[in-house]
């Protein structure tokens, strides 16, 4: 009688084995696994710089091919030129808006009335991005060697870009506020109301837990809010593009925009001189900011 | 090809992957490389080969990402098993029976990466992550595949019976 060969059992079985050991390690999951991830950023830090360069080199060459290539070009150009004037406009907003504050309260005072991004900054370069495009977070060539610490705010010119979440000697992964396991404080410029900006996979990021009765605009502004102290108050975040409102609900909410483009992100300035009241307090590593509504306990 | 070469090969791999390939993203979304060399090499040499070349390739992809360790080897073990039991439901896999298990492996591990998200509390409408992430990323896969599946049939020809490190 045939046999059924015995190679095709074990076939049947390696994987099966090999599965059940992963799945047990990343349910058993803890973060010992730092050194390890340590001692390979610091060993292939120089090729994915080299890697990544050769990639936006790539991408820039594959750019400029035809017309339609050069039309894309000039738009990127104007819509760089028009994300800009719409930073420095927000801002002007911002300190119009602080003015009148000032003004109303005689005896204001700002609790970090010195802070500046200026004398506080870390250029870094992006060289990675995670292996799935799933999840949202960047390796930045710059780590403890250059005063990076977990909990540092992470911005562009334009503004937000997320937090430092893992250090390495000489790299550090910065969780972007797109991710789905992001949150971030913020707060309409024009009315102050607070809201949580979450990040969704393969969506744009939504503010949640605006209250139903405030009423809320296409175009407005959302800045950081400094509430949970993870991020500097005032940092421009986006721009609410729809209002998702639901009656049954108690919270309404805004999709937002971001004015950091993350697609195209190559260099960031990581904010050195800002205290992360957050990470002094021990917050989990991915939440940016509290993760209830604005105001709760 | 000795043992270090094929480690260094699939290392090779996860480091296109985490630093060239997302330069080269299409509204966002790359291709996952190191996904279809497993995939592919699962059709050409089966389950067992290939779980051991997810293996490795997984462990570098955790070592150069910030998420919980194994879950990336999770995903392309699972993908491995699953391209081996497929072919063995074909006389001779061809390109075309490649780029269907191209595929179905990016949903497979779409799925358990979205999974592992869910699990570690994330916010994602499974819907819109499947079509705005995972259906663009199989289109990219299928042409990455184009070029894995030729490149690995010819290693596969070359080393013929020959037993590669580690299998």
């Amino acid at each position: 009688m045939l046999q059924r060969p015995r190679t095709r059992r074990r076939i049947r079985w390696w994987p099966i084995v090999i599965v059940l050991l992963v799945a047990a390690v990343v349910l058993l999951n803890t973060r010992s696994i730092d050194a390890p991830r340590d001692i390979t950023a610091r060993v292939t830090l120089p090729l994915q710089r080299l890697l990544r360069q050769a990639g936006n080199e790539l991408r820039s060459a594959t750019g400029v091919v035809g017309d339609a290539a050069t039309l894309r070009d000039r738009n990127t150009e104007l819509e760089q030129v028009v994300a800009q004037l719409t930073v420095e406009n927000l801002r002007l907003k911002e300190v119009e808006a602080e003015n009148v504050r000032l003004r109303s309260l005689l005896q204001f005072r700002d609790v970090n009335p010195s802070f500046t991004y200026k004398g506080g900054q870390v250029v870094g370069r992006v060289v990675a991005n995670e292996p799935s495009s799933i999840i949202q977070s960047i390796l930045i060539d710059i780590g403890s060697n250059n005063g990076i610490e977990p909990g540092m705010p992470v911005v562009t010119e334009l503004g937000l870009v997320g937090r430092v979440t893992d250090v390495y000697s000489n790299a550090a992964r910065v969780l972007l506020i797109i991710d789905s396991s992001s949150n971030v404080n913020t707060m309409l410029q024009n009315t102050r109301l607070r809201g949580i900006l979450r990040g969704r996979a393969g969506q744009s990021p939504v503010m949640d837990y605006l209250p139903q009765d405030q009423s809320i605009l296409v175009g407005d502004i959302v800045v950081t809010s400094g509430e949970g102290g993870s991020f500097p108050v005032g940092i421009p975040v986006g721009q609410v593009v729809e209002v998702e409102q639901n009656d049954i609900e108690m919270f309404q909410r805004a999709v937002v925009r971001t004015t950091v483009d993350f697609n195209t992100l190559e260099t960031v300035l990581v904010v050195t001189n800002f205290v992360s009241s957050s990470e002094q307090f021990g917050a989990p590593p991915g939440n940016q900011g509290s993760g209830g509504p604005p105001g709760a306990p | 090809m000795t043992p270090y070469l094929l480690v260094l090969a699939l290392g090779l791999a996860a480091l296109l992957q985490v630093s060239l390939l997302p330069a080269l993203h299409v509204g966002g979304v790359y291709p996952n490389l190191p996904l279809m060399v497993v995939v592919a090499w699962a059709l050409l040499r089966g389950s067992r080969s290939a779980a051991i070349w997810a293996l490795i390739a997984g462990l570098w992809l955790d070592l150069l990402s910030s998420r919980s360790f194994g879950g990336y080897t999770l995903g392309l073990v699972v993908a491995a098993y699953l391209a081996g039991l497929a072919a063995q439901t074909v006389y001779r896999p061809t390109i075309f029976f490649a780029l269907v298990m191209a595929a179905v492996a990016t949903v497979v591990q779409g799925g358990i990466q979205m999974a592992l998200l869910w699990l570690g509390g994330g916010t994602f409408s499974p819907p819109d992550a499947l079509l705005r992430l995972v259906l663009p990323e199989i289109a990219y896969n299928c042409v990455i595949m184009l070029l894995v599946f030729p490149l690995l049939s010819w290693v596969n020809r070359t080393t013929g019976r020959e037993r590669l490190p580690l299998e």
